[in-house]
């Protein structure tokens, strides 16, 4: 899911419509949306850099990191590979936001300090300064400078923005006038794709709503669902901020609403995104960790050991000797009956021939001989035996 | 100090990342200021030991002490055997005490001014600026600060102040690097805090100071009581969460981990919980 993110990004936009919008929203739970932003943003560049995405430059708002952050990532891809030096320009808004450094080199009329400063200023070269985050205006402005910028002014190029927290601006400005500054970007001409971040807990329900109906693809950041069993397993691992779920809200044009969820896992790499655990898989996982006690001594059974133990025959299988075993009810056997045969009635031990040829069985073996009183009777009948007995 | 908290914690002034966050959020019941006492003996006297290895240098601490004064930091300091006024008078150590500070011009007595904070700021540029010229640029500079919470009193209740504050701590240069800010914060002040804390955060109306602050923090520091009680030798917990690898780089990312202390007379005692002292 996070791929089609990412190629959404890289596609940008369709004529006549506006630009792909992606929000990223995160709590304190995980607090991994600056890392999925750094993950687009790198997937991104590497984009632009192969020629592969739409936009030609990349312009990032840099709110919250340090506009170095962003910059040495691409110093470390730029030893990798040959890639275009401008197409990434940063807007820094986080060096002097409010204008502070400005008043006071104002009021020390650029001294030597404040030449040393500008001197800091001038060495990235890539980085636009914006001193007033509260005049939306003149960061749009700023922000469709840099785009030109990136993309060597050239008017037909689009260019992708990134901003890496619209809860910085959101202390300063309204959230009609964020989502204002939003769509004016979304509808720029040059503008390819645009995404932010936005920290889901710092701000109402609905700001964060309002935000969402400008974006075309939400991103909620939560953690990971932890089942009570599978908590052992991923307390054994102890890194449960670096897990979580991202749930991916996908508007078509058509107006069809899409969410997925998918798992990602923060390492020191990157993002790795995965499909979600099965509940079904859970639960097999949860009774095996569960139901087994940890004991010194091995209380599962190998292969060959579950083998010989449906083997052996248990004490009250050996009665059949594996022949079927017939239990006499009284009645005649259609099958060959001992008695039947011997023509046996009642009293019929005192032929001494019948008793010789039963006494024929091997020696040693007792039998008994039990002769029914009447053939009338049923077996197991309710009625009692000893009705008629008369004491 | 225990190597147990240096462990969990992974505090090398020379290894700091520039514009880094560090927060210890406290509590009425525990209160976490002994920890701004660990950070400032660690920060100052550390690359004292590593002087010439690469990269070491002198690690200035700018102390920016709004709820005790300095003697009182200078006494503890003294017990676990760290002179911060030979600190200071080397210039190491900036301490500018907000307390004792009862000038007419003074930053309380200024009142509620609505850019309160941008006054402290000015100050606070003005020092390291002013000490960074002196020395060659490599030097860094973490800027340590009692109390937070009274930021926002002193900003007259706007918290926008004392996040564009704070934020401009950390964005500061000092030389080539940005600085490096230690933060205290009571974690309990907070109205909507104290309550249950919402799990699905957005219908909170309005976000506190200590949330805002822990989305940009590179490390939380947590000080607790104790959660299973009161003890008569143990005092509290202190539990290490690192956010981003501003502390303990990216090879290994630690795993959050609590560790119970004993406050003694001149020193602090750390050990895992349940074990011994």
């Amino acid at each position: 899911m996070a791929e089609a993110v990412a190629r959404l990004l890289r596609d940008g936009v369709v004529v006549g419509e506006q630009a792909p919008a992606v929000m990223l929203c995160d709590s304190l739970q995980t607090r991994a949306a600056p890392a999925l932003f750094t993950h687009f943003f790198a997937s991104l560049t590497s984009n632009i850099a192969a020629g592969r995405a739409q936009a030609k430059g990349l312009v990032v708002v840099a709110l919250r990191s340090t506009p170095e952050s962003y910059t040495s990532s691409l110093d470390t891809e730029k030893k990798s590979r040959s890639s275009p030096g401008h197409c990434l320009q940063l807007v820094d808004c986080y060096t002097d936001p409010l204008g502070w450094n400005e008043r006071i080199q104002g009021a020390e009329k650029l001294g030597e300090e404040g030449q040393r400063h500008t001197e800091l200023e001038a060495s990235s070269a890539y980085s636009t300064l914006c001193h007033d985050i509260s005049d939306l205006n003149s960061l749009l402005s700023i922000v469709l400078r840099s785009g030109q910028a990136a993309v060597n002014q050239q008017s037909k190029a689009h260019f992708a923005v990134l901003i890496d927290s619209i809860s910085f601006l959101l202390h300063y400005q309204s959230v009609a006038a964020i989502t204002n500054f939003l769509s004016a970007l979304r509808s720029h001409e040059q503008v390819s794709a645009l995404m932010w971040v936005v920290h889901g807990d710092l701000h109402e329900a609905r700001v964060v709503a309002s935000l969402e109906y400008v974006a075309t693809t939400v991103i909620h950041i939560k953690p990971q669902i932890h089942l009570p069993g599978q908590m052992l397993e991923t307390q054994h691992k102890r890194e449960t901020r670096h897990y979580g779920r991202i749930y991916v809200r996908q508007k078509k044009r058509n107006g069809r609403v899409r969410e997925q969820v998918e798992e990602f896992q923060i390492e020191n790499s990157g993002v790795k995104f995965a499909p979600v655990t099965l509940m079904t898989e859970m639960h097999q996982a949860v009774s095996l960790i569960s139901s087994i006690p940890k004991v010194q001594f091995n209380l599962e059974l190998s292969d060959k050991e579950r083998e010989d133990r449906s083997k052996v025959v248990l004490p009250f299988e050996h009665q059949g000797d594996g022949k079927e075993v017939r239990i006499y009810d009284g009645r005649p056997d259609s099958v060959q009956s001992t008695f039947g045969s011997l023509n046996v009635v009642n009293g019929g031990s005192r032929h001494p021939e019948v008793v010789g040829s039963v006494a024929h069985k091997p020696s040693g073996v007792g039998e008994i001989h039990y002769l029914r009183d009447s053939d009338d009777e049923r077996p197991d009948s309710d009625e009692d035996p000893d009705d008629d007995l008369d004491i | 100090m225990s190597e147990m908290m240096e462990e969990i914690l992974g505090l090398d002034a020379r290894k700091l990342l520039p514009g880094s966050l560090i927060l210890i959020e406290d509590s009425v019941a525990a209160k976490g200021a002994f920890l701004l006492n660990y950070f400032l003996k660690k920060l100052l006297a550390a690359p004292h030991a590593s002087v010439d290895e690469a990269g070491g240098g002198t690690t200035r601490v700018l102390f920016l002490a709004l709820s005790e004064p300095f003697s009182h930091y200078n006494r503890i300091s003294r017990k676990q055997g760290c002179n911060l006024i030979s600190y200071r008078n080397s210039g190491q150590l900036i301490f500018l005490d907000m307390v004792s500070d009862n000038s007419p011009g003074s930053i309380w007595t200024k009142g509620l001014k609505q850019s309160a904070l941008f006054g402290l700021y000015e100050r606070v540029n003005e020092c390291v600026k002013r000490r960074g010229m002196q020395k060659s640029g490599e030097e860094r500079t973490v800027i340590i600060i009692d109390d937070a919470s009274l930021l926002e009193v002193l900003a007259g209740g706007v918290q926008n102040e004392v996040l564009a504050f704070l934020h401009y701590c950390r964005a500061l240069y000092s030389g080539s690097h940005r600085c490096g800010v230690v933060a205290l914060v009571h974690a309990d002040t907070d109205s909507n805090r104290s309550l249950s804390l919402p799990v699905d955060g957005a219908q909170s109306p309005a976000a506190a100071l200590v949330q805002e602050l822990e989305h940009s923090a590179d490390v939380i520091v947590t000080v607790d009581p104790l959660s299973t009680g009161l003890a008569t030798d143990v005092h509290g917990q202190v539990s290490v969460v690192h956010w981003t690898d501003a502390l303990c780089g990216a090879e290994f990312r630690r795993a959050p981990c609590t560790l119970q202390f004993k406050l003694l007379e001149s020193s602090v005692l750390f050990s895992h919980p349940g074990g011994k002292f």
